[in-house]
Formats: C-alpha cells, structure tokens, sequence
C-alpha cells in the first residue's frame, strides 16, 4: 500500500523529547499525557483493549516483529500466581539508540504504556530491565515512577478501578544476550543470562515461573496513543499490516544521525537522503544495514525499498529493532563483518554448542582473513559453519551473527577476495 | 581483608529483599552496589554477598563473571569504556582508542599507575548517533573528538 | 485387585521410531524411551537422575511433522510419535556438534586419563569420522587445578556439558562448582578456598564424559582398557551400593557405580569407593599363626586346623555352654550361615551373636547409612543370635559376669580395639583359647590363640543383605591372596574332622540351602539372583 500517506506525519513518539524538563510529569501531562489512562481503565475491559492493540497491528518494536496485541493474548486470562509485565529496556542491538531517548527524555509515556498494558494483561507487577549502563535513563524511570505514583497513577486501585499496579526499575549488568526475553528473566532473577529452552514459554512459566509478557519500550510506549487516538488513526499510517509510526535509529557518515519518528514504510532513501541530510562530505554510501546489526546488508541497489517488516523481508533483509547503519567506501566490508562477528562471539552466552564454539571459529576464520591470512576456501567454510549453526541453538542470537557474513560474502565478495589475494585491504 | 557494605548499601539490599520474590534476584543488584563501594567486584565482595542472601560463593561469582560491568580485577577510579562495535568504528573509534593509549601511557585492558585510569573497550553502548562515544563509570561521553577527550581527561585529572 | 493395579501402573504407549512400532511407558522422555529400548542416541549434558539442561545439541532427532529438529532430552514422548534417530539430517546435526566440541579440544589423549572411556572419541569412531577443517589456535583455559580432595579439573578437556554442578547442586546439594565467565572462555570453578569436599565428590570425576575432572586416587595408574569390571556391593555401610570393581593383574584400582534405582540410583560415596584399598592394607594378616610361648609364629594351614580341632575336641558336653561364636556383620550371608550351622550342629552351643559393637557413624539422607557393616541384617537372619538357651554378647561381657570363657572363636572384630586394652585384658583373663579369623587387619591377633587369615569380600562371592532388607549378589574379582580362605571355607575344613562334613564346593551351594532353610530367602534358589536384588520375603 502507499507509505506516501503520512509522510509529513505529526511526531506521537517523539512529541515531547524536545521541550525542556520533558521527563517531569508536569510537562508530560500538560501536553496530554495520562489521559489515555483514564479512558483504558474507565471505557475498556482488558479484553477489550488486547482486542484493540491486536486489530492496530502494532507488532513488537524490539527486533522480532511479533504482533503485540497476539502476545499479550497468551496470557492465562485467571492466574493462581501473579502476572508479569516486563519492558525490556536492555537496548543492545548495534546500531540502535531509539528506547534510550524515550527512557532519558519520556519515561513516562513509557510508564503510561505499562500501566494499560498491564492492566490489559491483568499483570499485578511489572519490571523495566534496563541495561546497567542506561544510568540515567534508569534513574530517569525511578522518578517518573515515583511521580506516578504520587499522582495516583500506580498503586492501589488506580482511578477507582480496582486494578492495583507496581514498576520496578531492574539494570542489567552489561550483556546484549539479556536482550532476548527468557535470558532477561533468568537474569533478573540472578542467574547468569542464559536464554530457557521453550516450551514452557513466557506466558505459562516466566519470571520466577510466573505467567509474564515481555515488550520493548518502543512497542509499551505506542500503547497510550492507540487508546487514544483509536484504532482508524493507527492504521492510517503505513502500508498494510505494518502499520504505526517507527523510531528509526541512524548512525553512520551521515549529516544529522539520530533518531527519526517515521511513518512505517517510509523509503530508506527518503530516510537517509532527506531526513538526515544525506553523506558527509566526501563520504560515498556502500552498503546500509537497516535494522540493527542483524539484519542482512542492503546496498545502493536496495535504497528504495520501503521501511516496514514486511516490504524490507521480501528485500531480502529485516526491519527488526530500525537501527540504520550506514557504511561508506572508505571502511572495509570485511573489517566491519569482523568486528560484528567479535561482537557476537562475545557476547554469546556459551550455554549451547553450536553458538558458543561456532561463533569462536568464525570469529577466528575472520580475524585471520582481516589479518591478511585468509584462503580462499574460508569463504566456503564460513558459510557451511553458519549453515550447521543456524537453527539448532536455543536462542536466535547464533542466527543474528549470520546475517552479517552471509550478506557481505554475498554482496561484496570482491572484497574478501581481494583480502585473501592481496593479503591486505582493499581499502 | 573481609568487605562489609556501607549502612547505607546494607539498607538498599535489606529493602531489595522485601521486594524481590527470590533473595536470588537480588545478586546483581547487590554486586552493582559492592562495585560502587570497593571499587571492583573482589572475592570479598562475592563472600559478603554469598552470605547476605544465603547464596553458595561459586554461584556469587558464576554471575559477577558473566556480566562485563562486573570487574573481577581492581580498576582505575575512573573506568573508561570505548565502544568498538561498528558505528562507532566507522566513525573513528579506533583513533580515540589509539589517542587515549597515547594520552594515558597505558595500553588497552590496562590502569594508570596513579590507579586513576582504567582504559577499557566494550561493545555497542546504545549510543551510536553520536559516535565515537564512550562511557567513564555511569556518564556517557559522546561526539568525541582528540580535543574533547584532552578536556575530559584533564578534569577528571584535576579532580583526581 | 493387585492384578489390575499392576496392569494400571505398567500401561504402555505405542509410537515409532525409525519406522519400528515400539511399546514404553508413557511420562518419558524421548531419550529415556531409547534407551529402555536399547535404541542410540547420543548424549553429553542429559544424565539419568539429573535435570536436563538440552545445551550439548547432539540428541537432536527428527520427529514428524515439525520442521526443525528436537531435543530427545527435552521431548516427551506421545501416542503415535514418529520419530527418526539416523536420518541424513540427524546425522548431520551430530557430526556437526562432534566438529564444534573437538575444535578446541587440546590434544591430551596420550597423557589422558579418560582415553578409552572418551565420549568424544567413542562418538567420533560412531558418528564422527570427517577429516578436520579447523586451523585456528585453540583456547587456551585453567589446566591441572587442584579442586578438592580428590578432583582434578582441565578446563580445556571441559565440553561444558555441566553435569559435574548439576550433581552438586541437585544431589549432593552441597554447590561446590559454578560456570564462571562467558562464551567460549567459559569453564568451570570452584571459589577460591572453598574446594570440593563432600562425601559425594568422586561421582562428578565419574559422570564426566571427558577427562576434565579426574580422581587424584586414579589419575596415571592405568589404562581403562587393561581394566575389568566386576559386579560387587560396595561393603562401607549397610547401603549395600551397587559397585563394579574395575581390577587389572588382580590389583582393583577403583569402583564405578552400578546403576540400581532401587539401592544407589547412580551413585556411590567416597568413602565407599576407597574401601577397595583395605584389599592390599599391609596390616592385613594372610597366614596362619599360633602363639607359642607368647609369641606368635607362622603355622601351616593344617596345623592350624588340627590346633583348633584338638581344642574342640578336648572338651565336654557340659563345656559347650562355655564356648561362644561371634558372627560377622562384615562377612557374607553364607559365612554367617555356615559359621551358624558350625556351632549350633557341630559345637553344640547355642551363644552366638553378630552385634559385638556399635559399627554406626556418619550417616545422611542421601545414600550413607547409619550402620557402617555391610551385612548385619543377613547376619541376624542367617541366625547368629543366641538360641533360647545362649548368652548373647552383651550378656557375656557385663560387669557382673565373670564366668570363664573355654573357647571364644570370633569372625573379625577387633575386640582389643572395641574395648580399649584394659577393658578387654581383664575380659581376655576368662579366656582360655580365643580363635579369631579375619578378613580385616586385626590387632587382636596378638592376643589370639590361632589366627585364622580369611579373604575379603572382593576376594570371594556370596549375598549381603542390606539394612532395606534387600539381598544382593557380589562377585569375586580378585584371586585370594597368601592363605587366606573364605570363612565358609575354613568351617568346611573344620567340619570334616569334628564329625559332621559340610558338603558345599560353592557359595552358590551355599546360597541355595539358605533359600530352603531361611525364612525369607526362598527367592535365593532361582537360577539367577536378579541383579536388581531381592527383597527379604516378610
């Protein structure tokens, strides 16, 4: 469908991060806020609002895509154990920086998203897991929460609904896997970060073996707006089934990197050449990743291809978590695939096989290359090894790290050979 | 020597430990506060919390090993943390890196001999718009540059 | 009714693996349905008795209708599941885990304790045998650290596959062992200063598949394949844990658990498994001796039984209510009941009895009983209490008694070292002749009339009968040394000259007249003693 609809979209996301003192509650509500709270919990039952968010579309803003208003469905409607909403602010996917704006500069537009998520869950508590070094941001949430709470927006039957609610603010500790949902219950319960075998999901045995939902802070912070401005006004914006505005993260040799409130849909080129003012001078654009590092590279060829799940899966690659790299002809293809696949290797959890030993052999295949010491038969091995690792681990992080190598042999295996040849960069 | 937490650390896991269901959750929120108060996560710091939540030392220490905010070794007062992940890199981490090695007269993994400095590379800090960014203790240091860095060290330097 | 409840309990489901119908009990898992029906899949975290943690990767199997493969550990089995065990994608998932294990597995095999029990190399000459394609340097982690009393740990052998903490944190409950680190730099720890030292440690050098953690006791001594293995019952306590003894050139160099569901699950006790070195104890005694002017000498065998028939024969009817027979708590169902059948048929007295002191120590809910003999229960029921008219133990040595004792034979215990010298000089001063024979060193001998030396249980075969009332069969793994002879042996011996032969030429005789004579034992006459055990009939 035609993304060109709302192009000149009015910001929803991002409508306060500009005004000074926007993380107080004053300058929250006196811009509307927490007033969508008041119609979920006095117009809808929680069924009725999973049933809105379901029929908005708003799929999850973390890197999955998985329809938001579906995941919440999951939850047992009657629990013997308390319910569990959690956000999952463990923002780790490089090249995104999008929940850490909300968190530092509208927490609480997060915080009224929990609040009727939860209340549409039945969720009694909820976490924010939030990475250990988002310090501020964390402590930003810690007040807001405080401020809600003061207003009487958490607590004890909030605005007369009988529905009682806490947030907790938990930080991680430094560890991308902690992004993956069961791995980020195992360590807010004090493990070590290792992601759990399903079945049981979520939903049946979750923190502390409490039925919980995990949704990013992007995905809790569309919540408030959906009730608002209803269902017609969400679907309004971007193509079919993709639908919503989208934070996008852009990093790179651009001239203004930041983050973007879009229209999904929206066309890269329009993203990179437009918004954000196109390359710097002198910088040439070779390849973008376009939805954090692991998604699959696109290059020149792909800049019209449009911004939501579904048009950028039929590319080839993936919206996932909308972090847009750029990359330019002065880096080397095969230094940034190195450096993405230490990345991986180092933040693998090393529970299972095949990610923990595989993820150490290709990192060491690529130093080798990088280093000048490659063969041209490793190329063929880095593929087979990420063919027999895809697929057979217990979480999908040894199957993020392939993207970036299946990719770039395939669209810039010139330079891998000329590494391998030359024994030196092309660059 | 033995590391007991401040009155005031005692009191914050005391309180954890009425809100968390499990006195194990409350392991790494314990570790945030021993770094904070010994500087690094030494074994004493794992024995004192093994007591405090009635959790097996091995376990204590399985978690402090796998989070990379844990140090398992002392560090500088300032702790500096370079992103090295890929857009920092296409932006010139690598020149900051090299920049500070020169500045601080360490290499990479390395503290100060006035135990002021610790340089440090991490992966991606969720900051990458405004690459080459790094972090020192809890702030984030963004748009570096050499000059930029120059200022930083010396405040930090002066303040000691 | 006990019919039907059986059948309730037994009934099976039927599903198919590799398009073979099979029957098994429902609530298992894929994995533990293989291999009740003797079907490979290969394994390396999952272990039987501790909770399956499906991070290893290679019991992937096939099952219809599901794209990706699963977890044999991990799935429960259902009615008319397909499953596929050795499809080219199965095995290829294998091979694939095998390559990724082995590539920064150091080259240790030749100085490798576990080489020739090795799950990698078994899995690798089963499933493996692909020409490697790794050139890379390897990790390198902690190598030789020194864990506990009696484990070595090699974190570069280490595959990871966690079973060792598992064991410690479900079992011994006792949490020793933690992964430390992250991805491939990950191995396994200890916390400084606090080393592995529960009774139970030696079971984790035991379940690990690979040669990260050995046993300081084992470690260089011999090659498992010289080894053979033995069934026995382990004789540190009443437990009575299933042991095989794995013995080379006729020295035993250690016990592996002999899995009994209903005795020892999978698991044995350090102290039990070290009891195998009492064998080659230099204070064991294997000659007959005889004191002579207070001195003890080196007899034959013949002279020895000739000493002890005289002594027998020098008295009286009415003397024999002075003779007392100490049975054994340590020796076997058949010494016991031969010992028995000697002094009530052939001595004619009725004072015997087994409970001479109090063997019981340490004990726990795990697998350590309270009373440290093998076989007290088979002892009491093979009859070694006093008959109506006898005297037991306690009797004998009250403080009121000072009747004179004209023959006290006794079988193993240590009397001098139970009562403490002075105690026992004045007992032995009611003494005429003390006979002893005994498996175990015994500084009693010093005080004996006539030592007769005897084998100890690894030595010979026969039943105990634990303190669950379970009667279990050991084997003999090792060929007797100097004189010594079974205890049964030596009653035969005496037998023949005091009248009443005693004609049994094996324990196995032995066990089957105990079946028609012993109230309980009856299930003893079957062809072959379950290997399970069985239960003391009520």
């Amino acid at each position: 469908m035609n993304s060109g609809k709302k192009d000149k979209m009015e910001k929803v996301l991002l409508k306060n991060i500009d005004k000074p003192n926007s993380y107080n509650i004053e300058t929250y509500m006196s811009s509307g806020g927490y007033k969508a709270i008041e119609k979920a919990l006095k117009e809808y039952s929680p069924d009725q609002i999973i049933d809105i968010v379901k029929k908005s579309n708003l799929r999850g803003r973390g890197g999955a895509g998985f329809p938001t208003g579906v995941k919440w469905s999951f939850m047992p409607k009657k629990s013997d154990k308390p319910k569990y909403l959690i956000c999952n602010a463990d923002e780790g996917e490089p090249g995104t920086f999008k929940d850490r704006i909300l968190l530092e500069l509208d927490p609480h537009m997060l915080i009224e998203g929990m609040i009727i998520s939860a209340f549409a869950i039945g969720a009694r508590y909820s976490f924010i897991y939030i990475r250990g070094e988002f310090m501020l941001g964390g402590k930003r949430c810690e007040t807001a929460i405080q401020e809600a709470k003061e207003k009487g927006f958490l607590g004890e039957n909030i605005l007369e609904s009988g529905f009682n609610h806490e947030i907790y603010v938990h930080y991680g500790a430094g560890a991308y896997i902690c992004g993956e949902e069961t791995s980020l219950m195992n360590s807010l319960e004090g493990k070590r970060g290792y992601p759990r075998i399903r079945p049981p999901f979520p939903a049946a045995y979750g923190v502390f073996g409490n039925p919980t939902t995990v949704n990013n802070v992007e995905t809790l912070a569309n919540v408030p707006h959906i009730i608002e401005k209803g269902v017609d006004w969400y679907l309004s914006i971007g193509p079919e089934k993709n639908n919503g505005p989208k934070l996008l993260s852009v990093s790179g040799p651009v001239k203004k990197p930041g983050v973007y409130e879009v229209p999904m849909g929206i066309p890269l080129r329009k993203v990179i050449f437009d918004l954000c003012g196109g390359m710097l001078s002198g910088k040439i654009l070779k390849a973008i990743i376009p939805g954090g590092s692991s998604t699959p590279m696109l290059t020149m060829d792909d800049l019209d291809v449009h911004m939501d799940f579904d048009s950028l899966a039929k590319a080839g690659s993936m919206l996932g978590s909308g972090g847009v790299i750029v990359i330019d002809d002065s880096f080397c293809i095969v230094r940034a695939v190195k450096i993405l696949t230490d990345f991986y290797k180092h933040e693998s959890c090393g529970q299972c096989t095949p990610c923990r030993e595989g993820l150490g052999w290709l990192k060491r295949i690529m130093d080798r290359i990088e280093n000048g010491e490659g063969r041209e038969e490793d190329l063929d091995l880095l593929l087979d090894i990420c063919k027999d690792i895809e697929g057979h681990t217990i979480c999908p992080l040894a199957d993020a790290a392939i993207p970036p190598i299946r990719s770039s042999i395939e669209k810039f295996r010139d330079e891998y050979l000329y590494h391998i040849r030359e024994k030196e960069c092309m660059i | 020597m033995e590391f007991e937490f401040s009155e005031k650390g005692k009191a914050e896991i005391e309180r954890l430990i009425e809100i968390y269901p499990s006195k194990e959750a409350v392991i790494i929120p314990a570790l945030h506060i021993g770094q904070n108060e010994n500087g690094w996560v030494s074994n004493e710091v794992c024995m004192t919390i093994s007591e405090l939540l009635d959790i097996p030392a091995a376990k204590i220490e399985g978690v402090a090993s796998f989070y990379t905010m844990f140090s398992r070794k002392p560090k500088g007062k300032y702790w500096l943390m370079v992103c090295k992940n890929i857009s920092c890199s296409i932006m010139g981490s690598e020149h900051i890196i090299n920049y500070l090695e020169q500045l601080l007269r360490i290499k990479v993994g390395e503290t100060t001999k006035d135990q002021l400095f610790t340089l440090d590379v991490v992966e991606c800090l969720g900051s990458c718009g405004t690459a080459p960014v790094m972090m020192i203790n809890d702030k984030y240091y963004e748009n570096l540059n050499e000059p930029k860095i120059e200022q930083i060290i010396n405040e930090l330097r002066e303040k000691g | 009714m006990a019919a039907e409840l059986k059948k309730k309990t037994t009934k099976k489901i039927k599903l198919f693996i590799n398009n073979r119908e099979v029957e098994t009990k429902p609530d298992s898992t894929i994995i533990q349905a293989a291999d009740s029906l003797g079907i490979f899949i290969p394994r390396m975290c999952y272990f039987p008795g501790l909770t399956p943690p499906g991070s290893c990767r290679i019991c992937q199997v096939e099952i219809k209708g599901m794209n990706k493969l699963e977890l044999a550990c991990k799935t429960q089995i259902k009615e008319g599941m397909e499953i596929f065990t050795d499809t080219d994608k199965v095995l290829k998932a294998q091979k694939s885990v095998l390559e990724l294990l082995l590539i920064d597995h150091p080259l240790d095999c030749p100085i490798c304790d576990q080489a020739g029990e090795c799950i990698l190399h078994d899995y690798f000459m089963k499933i493996g045998l692909y020409k490697s394609r790794f050139i890379e340097n390897k990790v390198q982690k902690p190598k030789v650290q020194d864990y506990g009393k009696y484990i070595v740990y090699d974190g570069e052998r280490c595959i990871l596959c966690t079973r060792c903490i598992r064991f410690l944190d479900e079992v011994s409950k006792t949490s020793e062992l933690a992964l430390v680190e992250r991805g491939n730099k990950t191995y396994i720890s200890i916390f400084p200063g606090k080393k592995i030292d529960n009774p139970y440690s030696l079971n984790v050098t035991e379940i690990c598949p690979v040669g990260a953690l050995t046993s300081k006791d084992f470690r260089f001594k011999c090659r498992v394949w010289f080894l053979q293995s033995t069934p026995s019952i382990c004789p540190g306590c009443s437990r009575g844990c299933n042991i095989f003894i794995d013995h080379f050139k006729n020295e035993a160099y250690r016990y592996r658990a002999r899995p009994n569901m209903k005795v020892n699950k999978h698991w044995l006790c350090d102290d039990g498994r070290m009891t195998f070195k009492i064998i080659k104890d230099e204070n064991r005694i294997t000659s007959p001796m005889m004191k002579k002017d207070g001195k003890l000498n080196k007899i034959s065998l013949q002279k020895a039984y000739k000493t002890i028939v005289d002594k027998f024969k020098a008295l009286n009817k009415k003397d024999t209510k002075k003779i007392y027979g100490l049975a054994s708590p340590f020796a076997s169902n058949e010494d016991n009941y031969l010992f028995v059948k000697f002094m009530r048929e052939i001595v004619g007295t009725e004072n015997i009895d087994y409970r001479i002191s109090d063997y019981s120590g340490f004990s726990d809910d795990i697998l350590i009983c309270k009373d440290h003999t093998p076989n007290s229960n088979g002892a009491e029921n093979m009859g070694a209490i006093p008959g109506k008219e006898g005297k037991s133990f306690a009797d004998l040595i009250s403080p009121d008694n000072d009747s004179r004792i004209k023959i006290l034979y006794v079988m193993d215990h240590d009397l001098l070292k139970i009562m403490g010298k002075e105690q026992f000089e004045i007992f032995f001063s009611r003494i005429d002749t003390l006979i002893l024979q005994s498996s175990y060193p015994n500084s009693t001998v010093e005080y004996a009339d006539i030592f007769l030396p005897t084998t100890l249980w690894a030595e010979s075969s026969g039943t105990f009968t634990n303190g669950f009332k379970r009667i279990q069969e050991f084997s003999k793994a090792l060929e007797p040394v100097g004189e010594t002879k079974t205890h049964w042996e030596h009653f035969i011996e005496l037998s023949k000259p005091l009248g009443k032969t005693f004609k049994f030429k094996t324990s196995r005789e032995i066990t089957r007249e105990i079946a028609k004579n012993v109230k309980g034992y009856l299930r003893l006459s079957e062809g072959k003693i379950a290997e399970r055990g069985v239960l003391v009939k009520k």
